[in-house]
Formats: C-alpha cells, sequence, structure tokens
C-alpha cells in the first residue's frame, strides 16, 4: 500500500479526535490527576509510573479499533484494500502518539506538584522504553477484541495481559535498548497477527 | 459473457437460523434483488463483499475469493449505513478514499455520480451533519471513486428520492455499458422501474430461498 494512503488514514485517526476529543481529554486529565496520589505517597516514583503506564495502556486500547466499531465505521477497512498490517500500524501509530501525550501529562503534573522539574526526565526515561510494545499490546487487543465481537471486559484482561510481561521487565530490567527491541518485535509479530485475523 | 459473481449452494446461519439457504446464483450485468425485510438480501451482498463469510457453500467474484485485497479492489460496496467518516467533511472523506484507492474524482465515473447526485454544495460539511438521504449520496460518490468492475448496492431505493433515484438508474446503466457488474438490493421494484427495466436479472428473495428470473 502507498504511504500517501497509509499517511492519509493516520492523519484522519488525529483529524478525528480533534473534532471528537472527549476521550483524549479525559485520558489527559485521569494522566495528570494521577499524579496526585504518586506525589502523596511514599511509593517509588518507577513503580508509580508503571501502574499509571497499565492505566494508559488500557484506556488508550478503547481508542484503537474499538473506537471505530463504536463509531459503525470499522467495516471501512474490510471493503477497501488496505492490508490489515497497514491498518494496525496506522492504529500502532495513532495509539503510541496518545500514550506519549498520557505520560507527559502525567509528568508535567508530578513534577509541578513536587516542584520538581528533573521529575519528567526521571519519568520519560522510565515510560519511554516500553511505550512501542504497550502500543503494540493495546493496539492488538483492541484488534482481537473487535473480530472476536467482544468489548471492555476482554479487552480490559487482554490489554492487562499483552502488558504484563513489559511493564514487569521495565520495573526490573535496567536495559532500555532491549525493551525497545522488545517492543518493534513486539509490534512485528502483532502485524502478522493482523494479517492472519483478517 | 461469464458470470462475474457465482454463488453455489451457499448457506448462511447464526446460530439455529438459517437466513440463506443454499442460495445459486451466477450472475453479470445488472442484477436486482428483491424481497421482504429479513429475506437475506443484505446477508447475501455482505458475503460477496466478504464482509461476512459463508456457513457453507462457495461464493466467488470474477473468480476471487470475497474480502480477499483482490477483490477489494475491484469491489465498491454501498451499504444502507454509509461507509463514511461522520467527523470528516465530505471533501476530506472523498480526498482520503482517493488516496486510499490511488483514483481521483476526476478519473472514471465518479465525476459523473458526483455532478449528477448534487454533492458538491455539501463539500464542506461534516458528514455527522447530513441528512441519510444525503449520506447515502455521497457514500455512492465515494464507492465509485475506485472505478469498480463490481458494484453492489444495498437497499438501493432507500434515501434517494424519485429525481435521484432516476439518475441512480441511468448511473448503474452507465456502469453495466462500461464493463461493470452490478448487484443490487431492494425491498421491493416499487419505484425502481428503470432500473428494472434494465436489469439482466430481477432475483426474489423470500425466507433466505432465491429464485431469479
Amino acid at each position: 500500500m502507498r504511504l500517501e494512503a497509509v499517511a492519509a488514514l493516520l492523519h484522519r485517526e488525529f483529524i478525528s479526535t480533534e473534532r471528537s476529543p472527549w476521550e483524549v481529554l479525559a485520558l489527559l486529565i485521569l494522566a495528570s490527576t494521577a499524579s496526585i496520589p504518586t506525589a502523596l505517597s511514599r511509593v517509588e516514583e518507577r513503580v508509580a509510573t508503571i501502574l499509571v503506564l497499565l492505566f494508559i495502556t488500557l484506556f488508550t486500547s478503547t481508542q484503537s479499533y474499538l473506537r471505530d466499531k463504536w463509531r459503525g465505521v470499522v467495516e471501512v477497512y474490510h471493503i477497501y484494500p488496505i492490508p490489515p498490517a497497514a491498518t494496525y500500524a496506522v492504529k500502532l501509530a495513532y495509539t503510541a502518539t496518545l500514550m506519549a501525550l498520557a505520560i507527559a501529562a502525567y509528568a508535567l503534573a508530578l513534577a509541578t506538584l513536587k516542584s520538581e522539574p528533573g521529575i519528567v526526565v526521571g519519568v520519560v526515561s522510565t515510560a519511554a522504553p516500553p511505550l512501542i510494545y504497550l502500543a503494540a499490546a493495546a493496539s492488538l487487543a483492541s484488534m482481537i477484541a473487535v473480530h472476536l465481537k467482544s468489548e471492555t471486559p476482554l479487552l480490559i484482561a487482554m490489554t492487562t495481559v499483552l502488558s504484563t510481561p513489559i511493564l514487569v521487565t521495565t520495573a526490573t530490567a535496567q536495559n532500555s535498548i532491549l525493551i525497545i527491541l522488545s517492543g518493534v518485535s513486539y509490534a512485528i509479530i502483532a502485524s502478522i497477527i493482523a494479517e492472519l485475523i483478517d | 459473457m461469464g458470470s462475474a459473481v457465482v454463488a453455489r449452494d451457499l448457506w448462511k446461519t447464526y446460530g439455529s437460523n438459517a437466513v440463506l439457504k443454499g442460495v445459486n446464483l451466477e450472475v453479470y450485468g445488472l442484477t436486482l434483488i428483491y424481497g421482504p425485510n429479513g429475506a437475506g438480501k443484505t446477508t447475501l451482498l455482505r458475503l460477496f463483499a466478504g464482509l461476512d463469510i459463508p456457513s457453507s457453500g462457495y461464493v466467488s467474484v470474477y473468480g476471487l475469493k470475497p474480502g480477499s485485497l483482490e477483490a477489494r479492489r475491484i469491489t465498491a460496496t454501498i451499504l444502507e449505513k454509509p461507509l463514511l467518516f461522520e467527523e470528516l467533511t465530505v471533501e476530506e472523506n472523498l480526498r482520503l478514499f482517493s488516496k486510499v484507492t490511488g483514483y481521483n474524482l476526476g478519473e472514471g465515473f465518479a465525476l459523473e455520480a458526483y455532478e449528477g447526485l448534487g454533492v458538491r454544495k455539501f463539500l464542506k460539511h461534516r458528514v455527522g451533519d447530513l441528512s441519510h438521504g444525503w449520506r447515502r449520496r455521497v457514500d455512492v460518490v465515494r464507492a465509485f471513486l475506485s472505478n469498480p468492475k463490481l458494484i453492489l448496492f444495498d437497499e438501493v431505493n432507500t434515501g434517494f428520492d424519485v429525481e435521484s433515484l432516476k439518475f441512480l438508474g441511468e448511473l448503474l446503466e452507465g456502469a453495466v455499458k462500461r464493463g461493470s457488474t452490478v448487484v443490487a438490493t431492494a425491498p421491493s421494484l416499487s419505484g425502481l422501474e428503470d432500473i428494472a427495466s434494465t436489469a439482466s436479472f430481477k432475483c426474489y428473495i423470500e425466507g433466505g430461498i432465491l429464485k431469479c428470473g
């Protein structure tokens, strides 16, 4: 599929959000308010960030394929010659962007509450490496939920299960490169699954 | 002429409910499938589009498996619910699908549909703000963008007034003359005299059983 077509589909995701921003606004507000218990408690920042990442992943999984299903347009992708892997790549890129924005909102809010601007670097260095992996997991869970004609409960369960390995790894390992490479591999495997499922 | 759409002993069941019962069909040109609500018209069309898979039986479009990428390249599907992005304007939708298909509005017979159905005046309107009838018109233009060999048109007389229905008849007739195959469904032939008079096949379906004349 031509790159221009993929770019147009991705552009559509952002335009749709711009014109109907309520879910994304809710995500950003919730991510920001998640900084309050983190600031007030004695929990280690890295652990708190990982928990917030899980929440963000769960939320963004509803903004992927499921959003199109709720709006009644998921069949657009099935009547046009759009390879499933291309659709998956678009959803992955969009989901990753949402997650990055949510993490940024959380980091900025936490830094403001604690009056420590350096916290932003700490949060980003924890959250950035697993971002691709988590976005891939969220999109994959969303795709499977739509394919199985199931919705929220299955989506929550699948997203949690698919995200847990990388979150545990992020909590325990310090090798960011390995985590990023895991994410890329996961995304490639998930796009193959997308081709097989369709 | 070889058949563009072939169905052999096609069954579709949902649980214990058989919606299609051993449908056999080999068509080309313009085919009208009509019958009461719940007869299986839309289900049959969805099988041709690859949006559903049969419970048993065989179906192909131009020798291709429905829903495959190759089949999608030559097929335009127009469902009763328009497949448009409601947050985008008409222009944005058409531009997007233009990029997806690689065809522009000025190529093929999409322009004819665009001019004839009067879609121009709503270019800057969001699709979500349009009435169902106007969304259907935009959907027709969207479908014709890809210069399709096969046009699947569900509920062809829903959402269109008398004038636009007449134009649609001419549009579909023109598509057939250019070598396309059209399969259209409707609850009845009432109001479709123009289309019905040029149809190669008129098939009645009820209770999942299809009879063509």
